[in-house]
């Protein structure tokens, strides 16, 4: 064959291969089609093996045509691979997305903000307050004297005992401070973090979270407390969630309650969690004690309020079923990604 | 100790079935747990609260819940006859420490071990059993709250006093173990030694014995205060000063006096001494004012006169009425947990039961509190940092030393009492516990970190604890320093903080020189915080050396002031824009913001220069880098015109070049 001959061939096979394309339906047709002009037995390759025949420069040019019309086609081949017979591109849909990551804030602050939200809708404030306090305002202004046992239910830090300076056990002293700052009526809750000398194990930690809220004003009563706490549970855990309020004793309120509400796991009936009562106990609460009105100025007879103080490790635990407490402060981001 | 509804059963003038006194001691907050049955009997537990120390004995807890039942209290058996006219002198040192003290000889004792009932009685209350003297001292502590001492009168020398102890004083004590004792510790003594701590423990020189024969009781009141500083100060806790740091009063260590001496009589054929007595006689009667609209009004309940009035009876309180609607209610002597009205009311609220309470949503002022700033602001910049892909990590901001430490301008705050070394003090950065975070995690399987923490740092300042809050971002195998610096850029931006300059600047965690300081320009000196690149010392520390870690440390106190929240809506252009691009080769060390400053200080309708790439290597000479950024031009009130461009263009070329020495190495155009 000439150069003339091998150059029409050419043309041919590229007409041929291009007619065909259009009629076909489905990859099978088009892997055939791939087949037979581009495959190693191919068309486009029965061209190629006569070109050593070939004079020098009929060699370089059937050449660089062949290699012209191979590339053509080969995109042909692909545009047809990713086209659908609508002649729009395919596309596996069933292969996965990419990776995507979101930024998350801990459980800890997850839960805070949950619990804030219920109580600035009820008109509370959030409030802060300093980690390292004075035993004053931690225990003396809370009608804790010195000397009383019931300072051992708070096992304390002390930076400088002699000084009477100590990592806040509880969040309490921020209700001192705030009501030396303001004059009823308030309606505040105080969040952060607390530390006791409790050794590390899944139910215990030496630093933990604390929710302590408090509303003062002329009238309020044990009914209010019990309402506002009730709502509170009720929206954090759910309204069939029932409360139950049994008498307890903490030397800043007078009476004194604790709140337990029914087990969420076993849904009343008993399990390990409850210790089979049935109910857990969720918080302390309690109408403050006049002595903690004095201590800031407020006249006993003429306000009335209460206060109540939560974990907040316990109530993120209960929540979400977490098993250990010591998940809170490994960062694992396994375990953060987990909450939103 | 253990309770058992046999035992308590004894002291109640009436039937109450076992599991009716189960499910009211559970009403009254007081959490039985059962802890064995035995013989048709029942054994608990109780959580007895602080302030009710008489709840630690069988008739304290007979008589709490009589209100709930048609029963009377049935006192135990307490007269005896005084055979003989023997008496120990006394004296008490300061009546501040002791209250009250009370003492009798019994003479001819006969121990033998104690009759049956009683061996029964004190092992289901979990008290070990010896002979009838000791025996005698543990059952009536239990019965009636009082603890007692029983010495060995042939031990004692002359008379007995009260006092506090004296350095270089020492004694061996019942346990067997020595003690040393000072100014801080009460003790009894005799005119030669010491022969008890007071209200904690006796000494073993005075310990009665089977064969003891004459004998002293001790019944006294001492100072809670001050029984617990001795307890503290010698690490000893025992049932007696459990009993003492909680309150006891005259009438209970009488009562528990002639107790013992009747039962020293009735059960070892002992002969009863006189009464000694010291320290005050009698208790200061208590009357409390209740007015019941008081105690309606914290309750949010009506109260029933008759109702208060059956409580308080049962409970042994006077109740007299004053007036129509008020009460002078005088409380038993043991009932030192009731001081004012408040008391009685939550005594009338556990007998009517929580639960009858009902549950009301106050009526309050609609005006809400806010929250505090601090609060609001920390939240909403939490969410930006969480926005920009950043995870949260709290940490317990208790350390060890080494990461107290790692701050070096400042002193650490170690705490007086740690759990642990490992928790031993107070963190001075945030650095040390987010690197101990990103191993955690990178030996558990995520390599890829973006993470943040707020939270408190500590350091001793003139003498005092010193906090502040700061924020740490980190970023570990996730991009370069430049990732975070654009990252904290746009965090710094979204906050509303404008003029934020860095600048280089050795630092404490990249000692090899990769750190900026951040500065808030408003001043020029408020340095708002630091951002670096891990050095490999650190990172050697802390087992992380291959990793590739940027962190950036803001003092967020030092901002918080000038974070604005409030956004102005501004104009959309109304007239398009047109940038330029340019490409300057520089020194190696040229500073991006003397680029901007440089071409800001042009005046010209600059929107925006935005720095694209830089380069150093082929084509560049040695030392020198190649800085690209496009320059976006923009009038508020017209279109700009292709000359201008050129124009603006050639200004800048000159001044980057007469200022700053920058070479043109391309320029292009589009508009």
């Amino acid at each position: 064959m000439d150069l003339k001959m091998i150059k029409e061939k050419i043309e041919e096979i590229f007409s041929d291969a291009r007619h065909e394309i259009e009629n076909i339906k489905d990859a099978a047709d088009l892997e055939s089609w791939k087949v037979k002009y581009l495959g190693r037995k191919g068309m486009l390759n029965k061209v190629f093996s006569i070109l050593p025949g070939l004079a020098i420069e009929a060699k370089k040019e059937a050449g660089l045509l062949l290699n012209d019309v191979k590339r053509k086609l080969g995109e042909i081949y692909e545009a047809n691979r990713e086209v659908d017979s609508q002649g729009k591109k395919k596309i596996n849909l069933s292969f996965p997305g990419k990776n995507a990551s979101l930024g998350r804030l801990h459980p800890i602050s997850v839960t805070i903000r949950e619990m804030s939200d219920i109580f600035t809708k009820l008109g509370f404030g959030v409030a802060t307050g300093p980690e390292v306090e004075t035993s004053y305002y931690n225990f003396e202004a809370l009608n804790i004297p010195e000397g009383h046992p019931a300072r051992d239910a708070w096992d304390t830090f002390y930076i400088d005992e002699s000084a009477k300076i100590l990592l806040r056990p509880h969040t309490s002293p921020v209700q001192i401070r705030l009501m030396e700052k303001k004059s009823p009526p308030l309606r505040i809750v105080a969040v952060g973090k607390c530390f006791r000398r409790d050794a590390v194990d899944a139910t215990h930690s030496p630093v933990f979270h604390q929710m302590e809220g408090f509303m003062v004003d002329h009238n309020i009563n044990f009914a209010h407390l019990k309402g506002v706490l009730t709502h509170f549970i009720n929206q954090m855990f759910g309204e069939n969630v029932k409360v139950k309020f049994t008498p307890s004793y903490f030397p800043f309120t007078e009476p004194s309650a604790e709140l337990s509400m029914s087990c969420i796991i076993c849904k009343g009936k008993g399990c390990p969690t409850c210790k089979n009562s049935g109910f857990i106990e969720v918080l302390g609460c309690g109408m403050i004690h006049p002595q903690v009105f004095r201590n800031v100025g407020y006249d006993p007879e003429k306000y009335s309020g209460f206060a109540f103080g939560m974990g907040i490790e316990r109530l993120a635990i209960i929540k979400f079923g977490i098993t250990d407490i010591r998940y809170f402060y490994q960062n694992d981001i396994k375990f953060i990604n987990q909450f939103i | 100790m253990k309770y058992s509804y046999e035992l308590v059963s004894e002291y109640i003038d009436g039937r109450i079935e076992k599991k009716e006194m189960i499910d009211f001691l559970d009403m009254l907050g007081l959490n039985p747990v059962v802890v064995s049955e035995e013989e048709g009997d029942i054994i608990w537990d109780l959580e007895t609260p602080a302030n009710r120390g008489y709840l630690l004995s069988l008739l304290g807890v007979a008589q709490e819940i009589l209100p709930f039942t048609d029963s009377k209290i049935k006192l135990p058996e307490d007269k005896f006859a005084e055979d003989i006219g023997s008496e120990i002198a006394v004296k008490i040192e300061n009546e501040k420490d002791c209250f009250y003290y009370s003492c009798r000889i019994m003479q001819d004792v006969h121990n033998s071990t104690s009759p049956e009932y009683m061996k029964r009685a004190l092992r289901r209350m979990g008290y070990r059993t010896s002979f009838n003297t000791v025996d005698i001292s543990n059952f009536v502590m239990a019965e009636i709250g009082q603890p007692l001492h029983i010495f060995d009168l042939d031990k004692i020398e002359g008379h007995v006093e009260i006092r506090r102890g004296r350095k270089g004083e020492s004694s061996v004590l019942i346990d067997g173990k020595k003690r040393e004792f000072d100014e801080d510790i009460l003790v009894i003594a005799d005119e030669k030694k010491v022969i008890a701590v007071a209200g904690i423990m006796g000494c073993q020189i005075s310990e009665v014995r089977e064969n003891t024969r004459n004998v002293l009781i001790e019944s006294a009141v001492f100072n809670p205060v001050v029984v617990r500083r001795s307890s503290k100060k010698l690490g000893l806790a025992t049932e007696a000063s459990l009993r003492f740091e909680r309150g006891i009063d005259i009438d209970t260590a009488s009562k528990g006096m002639a107790r013992t001496a009747y039962l020293i009589q009735k059960l070892c054929n002992g002969r009863a001494g006189k009464l000694v007595e010291s320290g005050k006689k009698n208790e200061r009667k208590r009357e409390i004012e209740l007015e019941i609209g008081k105690a309606e009004r914290i309750l949010g309940i009506d109260i029933k006169e008759s109702v208060i009035s059956n409580i308080l009876t049962k409970l042994g309180f006077a109740a007299n009425k004053k007036g129509k609607n008020t009460y002078i209610i005088e409380p038993p002597f043991y009932r030192n947990d009731i001081r004012e009205d408040v008391d009685i009311i939550e005594e009338i609220a556990r007998y009517g039961k929580y639960s009858e309470i009902p549950s009301m949503i106050p009526v309050a002022t609609i005006k809400p509190t806010p929250s505090i700033n601090e609060v609001r602001k920390t939240e909403k910049i939490k969410d930006i940092a969480v926005k920009l892909g950043f995870s949260e990590f709290i940490n317990m901001g208790l350390t060890d030393k080494k990461n107290a430490e790692i701050k070096k301008s400042s002193p650490h705050v170690p705490l007086e009492n740690p759990l642990s070394i490992n928790l031993g003090f107070l963190r001075s950065s945030l650095v040390p516990e987010m690197l101990e975070s990103i191993r955690y995690n990178i030996n558990h399987g995520t390599t890829k970190i973006d993470a943040f923490e707020t939270g408190k740092v500590f350091c001793m300042k003139n003498g005092s604890v010193c906090e502040e809050t700061n924020m740490l971002f980190a970023v570990a195998n996730n991009g370069n320093f430049f990732d975070l610096k654009g990252k904290i850029e746009r965090f710094l931006k979204e906050c509303g903080l404008k003029k934020i300059r860095f600048a280089d600047m050795p630092f404490n965690f990249s000692e090899d020189g990769n750190n900026a300081s951040i500065y808030l320009e408003d001043n020029g000196r408020n340095e708002i915080g630091n951002i670096f690149i891990l050095s490999d010392r650190v990172k050697t520390t802390y087992d992380i050396e291959t990793e590739e870690i940027c962190l950036c440390e803001l003092y967020i106190e030092k901002f918080l002031n000038h974070v604005n929240f409030d956004r102005q809506f501004s104009d959309l252009p109304k007239f398009p824009s047109s940038s330029r691009d340019f490409s300057f080769v520089f020194q190696g060390n040229v500073s991006w913001n003397e680029i901007e400053n440089t071409i800001l200080s042009l005046n010209l309708p600059i929107e925006k220069i935005s720095f694209f790439d830089s380069y150093e290597g082929e084509n560049i000479e040695r030392g020198k880098i190649s800085i690209s950024f496009s320059v976006i031009f923009r009038y508020a009130d017209r279109t700009l015109e292709n000359a201008e461009i050129s124009e603006f263009s050639v200004k800048i070329t000159e001044a980057v070049n007469s200022r700053l020495k920058g070479r043109l190495r391309g320029e292009n155009t589009n508009c």
